[in-house]
């Protein structure tokens, strides 16, 4: 079981979502954050806006499908790139995939070691 | 040491927070998170006839025979198809305890928070490499 968070330009969150959904992934956690990347945000002169809006979504998948995910992710802030504004180009997403040992549902009170029913 | 993330119900976080410092959890994280699970964000209304959205203070009533939608103020509105983009607002609690604490707080979180109705929340535990105070100068391995 991997646990994946995607760090994404916010413009972009709902069409990264929309495509998620076809390739039959719902279940998922969202956040609005603020950060920047190596860009180190948008210069402007002497100064630099830093706080970019972002989106995090957490998702948690079985092994085999975390491959899949990223690669739907990626495609999707790629092709989402083209209607953004040049300043947002700027900023970089990220995605981190980190473990998950283990996963309760609180409804049932199951645990699930079986990582193909999350 | 490990890494507690629970998502659940927005009204059950302050006594689930209560609950928790009363078994000795001193540092939780909480912020406020929008999730959606297997169910796709949709909640029943008892009667079964409607199909009840939350999703960012929009609440729509559906009608299976007319597939059509009556939101709050009572007008009639026309969609294509049910979205499931919507997300439901959730509270995500993170814990940073040690390895025998993780049974004990687990617990804890369900016994409070399950009510046997979906919408109830996800518990996950990750690994944790290492972690410090701030405030110490102690060197990363």
């Amino acid at each position: 079981m991997k646990m994946i968070w995607a760090i994404i330009q916010y413009e972009s969150t709902q069409m990264v979502i929309d495509a998620l959904e076809k390739a039959g992934i719902h279940a998922m956690t969202r956040m609005d954050v603020t950060g920047y990347d190596v860009a180190s945000g948008i210069p402007e002169g002497s100064i630099g806006y830093t706080d970019m809006p972002k989106s995090m979504l957490m998702i948690v998948l079985a092994d085999n499908e975390v491959a899949r995910a990223v690669k739907v992710i990626r495609n999707m802030v790629k092709a989402s790139m083209k209607n953004h504004l040049v300043a947002v180009n700027h900023e970089k997403s990220r995605i981190f995939v980190t473990y998950v040992e283990d996963s309760y549902t609180i409804r049932t009170a199951e645990t699930f070691a079986d990582p193909e029913s999350i | 040491m490990k890494k507690i993330i629970a998502i659940i119900r927005d009204e059950k976080a302050y006594q689930t927070k209560t609950l928790l410092k009363s078994i000795g959890v001193q540092y939780i994280i909480d912020s406020h998170v929008r999730g959606r699970g297997k169910q796709k964000g949709f909640i029943r209304v008892p009667d079964g006839l409607a199909i009840f959205r939350r999703d960012s203070g929009v609440h729509l009533l559906q009608h299976p025979a007319t597939e059509s939608f009556i939101d709050i103020s009572g007008q009639q509105i026309q969609i294509e198809k049910v979205s499931v983009s919507c997300f439901v607002p959730k509270r995500m609690l993170i814990i940073i305890a040690e390895d025998r604490d993780v049974s004990p707080i687990v617990d804890t979180i369900i016994r409070l928070n399950k009510t046997g109705r979906p919408g109830d929340g996800k518990i996950f535990i990750c690994p944790i490499v290492y972690s410090t105070d701030i405030e110490d100068n102690d060197n990363v391995p």
